[in-house]
């Protein structure tokens, strides 16, 4: 239910392996390479996981995520290694009955996989300069 | 010299009281700290918030509840000709030799003198002697909402003392610190070979994916302090998590022989 990769995600795939017979609502998440970060020019980013855990967690997610919502299915890949601007780094499929529940899993999966999965964000800026994301915020008072 | 027992905090971190923890022949870190600064000091306050109630010596915070900057200002308000020596009540570790050696070391040409710490090389402000010299800055930075005393001390003119041990000025904030720090003090640690695997931003600031590591740290929370010290590990605990072969785990898990570890700054996918 959850993967990380180092190539290309294919949101189609994702979505048919989420396809049911019994599902009559889609919802999806696609997170993009943005090309600006907190008023900063952003060139390209790498993702970096720690893999076993990042997949454990992930899974452990999704796996709960589809338990407290009616849920038919779901599935969630998330990208590692060296992104462009434009590209794909996570994308989730869900599909259920109705569409609360796929609207309300799809956004509690995102949400609870930015806040535990052991997945790093290294950007890179324009001017050359390139930094880990949320580093600075728990080195905030290292001086 | 008088001394200033620091001991008006609120232990959020902690959830109890820090100030009446018992980690020697039952007494509380005050009475400690206040036996170690009359070994050395002249006479000794307590420094408390204005709510708590005190017999005997006390400096009341006169600026609110900023930290200890502001319990230092207003120490140095009260008696502003004399120098402080000014302790955190919450260093179990710390012996009267220490102290002694503090003393010894001091330059009353300078306007502080400290210890370096041995984790990054900065000043520890809360086992230092702040002299009458220091006052003004103090109380500038004080009115300027400066809330660091360690920064403060950074830029004030001065003496470093080098480190007095890895873990003599260990505080303890959280349960870990205090498993860690209890271990110590009862010498029942135990020397074990830990992996230590390091993905992202500790990759890079250690050089290496993966080391070995002969510790005697109870905790992983002993054993991160050990890898900020040996690698210059600008990182805090604060925020992060740690796994112990393969799956998140507690800062107070009891490190074994042979175990694998991960520590894990704050995560940023999706």
């Amino acid at each position: 239910m959850f993967k990380l990769t180092d190539t290309p995600i294919n949101p189609r795939a994702l979505c048919d392996a989420v396809r049911d017979p019994s599902a009559g609502g889609f919802a999806s998440f696609e997170g993009w390479v943005r090309n600006h970060h907190q008023g900063r020019d952003v060139a390209s980013l790498e993702y970096e996981a720690f893999p076993a855990l990042a997949e454990k967690e992930g899974q452990r997610i999704v796996e709960e995520i589809c338990k407290n919502h009616d849920v038919v299915a779901a599935r969630c890949q998330h990208r590692t290694g060296h992104l462009e601007i434009g590209e794909l780094a996570i994308c989730i499929a869900v599909s259920a009955a109705h569409r609360d529940a796929a609207f309300d899993a799809c956004r509690a999966i995102i949400d609870s996989i930015k806040s535990t999965v052991p997945i790093w964000k290294k950007e890179h800026y324009t001017d050359g300069t390139s930094i880990w994301v949320k580093c600075h915020s728990c080195a905030e008072h290292g001086h | 010299m008088k001394g200033l027992l620091l001991a008006g905090g609120r232990s959020r971190r902690m959830g109890t009281d820090k100030a009446t923890l018992t980690f020697h022949d039952g007494k509380t870190q005050i009475e400690r700290g206040l036996e170690l600064l009359n070994s050395v000091c002249d006479e000794c306050f307590l420094s408390v918030r204005a709510d708590q109630g005190t017999d005997g010596n006390a400096i009341i915070d006169a600026f609110g509840e900023i930290g200890p900057l502001g319990a230092i200002a207003s120490a140095q308000q009260a008696h502003p000709d004399i120098a402080w020596l000014v302790l955190a009540c919450d260093l179990p570790l710390l012996e009267e030799q220490h102290l002694q050696s503090l003393v010894d070391g001091r330059d009353t040409a300078r306007e502080a003198t400290y210890f370096t710490s041995s984790t990054d090389g900065f000043p520890e402000p809360l086992c230092a002697i702040w002299e009458p010299s220091s006052t003004s800055i103090v109380r500038s930075a004080v009115d300027d909402g400066n809330r660091c005393p360690r920064s403060v001390l950074k830029n004030l003119n001065g003496h470093a003392l080098p480190s007095p041990g890895l873990w003599t000025l260990a505080n303890i904030n959280t349960e870990a610190d205090a498993l860690e720090i209890r271990a110590r003090l009862n010498q029942t640690t135990i020397v074990k070979n830990i992996t230590v695997t390091y993905f992202a931003q500790l990759r890079e600031l250690t050089g290496t994916g993966s080391e070995a590591m002969e510790t005697d740290s109870e905790t992983p929370a002993g054993l991160f302090e050990e890898i900020r010290a040996k690698h210059n590990i600008p990182l805090k605990r604060k925020g992060m998590m740690v796994a112990v072969n393969g799956d998140f785990t507690d800062w107070t898990h009891t490190l074994a022989e042979g175990e694998e570890v991960v520590f894990i700054p704050p995560v940023a996918g999706g």
